[in-house]
C-alpha cells in the first residue's frame, strides 16, 4: 500500500506538471494567434494606404492632366473605411487606423464601395473617385 | 515500484525540460523577428517618404505655383522649388530656407515628412553646400538619404534629402 501510494503522488505531481505546461503553451498559442491576427490586419491597412497614397504622391509629381486607375486589394476577414483628407490617407478598421502623408494638401476624396478607384490630377487637385 | 515511479518522474522532468527549451527559443526567436520585420519596414517607409518629398521638390513648382510670395504658410498646398522640370527656381529655395526658422514642422508636414526629422542640402559635386533647410542629423540616427540632380542658374547642383527618427 505503501508502494502504491508513493507512486500515485509521483502521478499526481506528473499530471499536475503536464497540466502548467499545457496552460502554458495554451497561453502563449493564443496570444501569439490574437498578435499575428493584429500584425496581419494591420499590415493589410498599411498595405491599402501607402498604395492609394504612393499613387497619389506620383500623380501629384506627374503634373497636371495624369490619371491612372488602382486597384485596391479587399482586406479579407474584416471591414475597413478609407479617408483621404489634406495630405493624408488613413485606413481605419476597427477601433485603430493606419495613416500615410502625402506631398500635397489639395486633395478631393469621394466616399465609395467600388474596389477600384481613379486619382487624377486636375489643375494640380488629386481627386480620388470610385470607378 | 519505487524505481520505477522515480524513472518515469525522470523522463517527465527531461522531456518537460525540453519541450520549455523549444517553447522559449520558439518565443525569443518570433520577438527577434517582429522586430527585424519592424525594423526594416521603418527604414523602408522612411526612405519612400523622402523619394516622394524629393520627387516633388525637384518636379512640381508647388501649389500655388507662386507659393513663395505667400506670407501664410497655411495657403500653400505643396511645395515644389521648379519653375519647369529638374530646374530650380531660386526664389523658391529662399523661401524654403527663409521658413526654415519659423515653419519647419510645417514645411515636414507639406513635404509628407510629418514623422521623421528633416534635413535638406544643396550642394555641388564635391559637396560644397550652397543652402540647408531643417536640422544636421547625429552620427548615431539611422538616417535615410536620398539624391536628386537639379540646375540652378545653368549649373548642377545634388540635392540631398535627409530624414532621420
Amino acid at each position: 500500500m505503501n508502494t502504491k501510494a508513493q507512486i500515485s503522488v509521483e502521478f499526481l505531481i506528473s499530471i499536475i506538471l503536464v497540466m502548467l505546461l499545457f496552460g502554458f503553451a495554451l497561453f502563449f498559442y493564443t496570444e501569439k494567434n490574437t498578435e499575428f491576427i493584429n500584425v496581419q490586419q494591420t499590415s493589410e491597412a498599411q498595405g491599402t494606404a501607402q498604395k492609394l497614397a504612393r499613387t497619389i504622391n506620383e500623380i501629384h509629381s506627374a503634373g497636371n492632366g495624369v490619371e491612372t486607375k488602382l486597384y485596391l486589394n479587399e482586406i479579407q476577414g474584416f471591414d475597413f473605411n478609407i479617408e483621404v483628407s489634406q495630405n493624408k490617407v488613413r485606413v481605419y478598421w476597427k477601433d485603430n487606423f493606419t495613416s500615410y502623408a502625402l506631398t500635397t494638401k489639395n486633395t478631393q476624396y469621394f466616399y465609395g464601395e467600388a474596389s477600384t478607384v481613379w486619382v487624377k490630377n486636375e489643375n494640380n487637385r488629386i481627386v480620388v473617385k470610385y470607378a | 515500484m519505487r524505481e520505477n515511479g522515480q524513472i518515469f518522474t525522470t523522463d517527465l522532468m527531461i522531456a518537460s525540460a525540453i519541450f520549455i527549451s523549444i517553447l522559449l527559443m520558439g518565443i525569443v526567436y518570433w520577438n527577434t523577428t517582429t522586430n527585424q520585420i519592424s525594423f526594416h519596414e521603418e527604414a523602408n517607409e522612411r526612405d519612400e517618404a523622402i523619394r516622394y518629398a524629393a520627387n516633388s521638390l525637384v518636379s512640381t513648382q508647388g501649389d500655388p505655383s507662386n507659393w513663395e510670395y505667400l506670407i501664410e504658410i497655411s495657403e500653400i498646398n505643396s511645395i515644389g522649388l521648379v519653375s519647369q522640370k529638374n530646374v530650380l527656381d531660386q526664389q523658391k529655395i529662399q523661401k524654403l530656407i527663409d521658413f526654415n526658422i519659423t515653419n519647419y514642422e510645417e514645411i515636414k508636414e507639406l513635404l509628407g515628412i510629418t514623422k521623421y526629422n528633416l534635413q535638406i542640402l544643396f550642394t555641388d559635386f564635391n559637396g560644397m553646400v550652397y543652402y540647408e533647410f531643417g536640422l544636421a542629423p547625429g552620427i548615431e540616427n539611422e538616417v535615410s538619404v536620398t539624391r536628386r540632380v537639379a540646375l540652378l542658374e545653368g549649373k548642377e547642383i545634388l540635392i540631398k534629402v535627409k530624414a532621420w527618427k
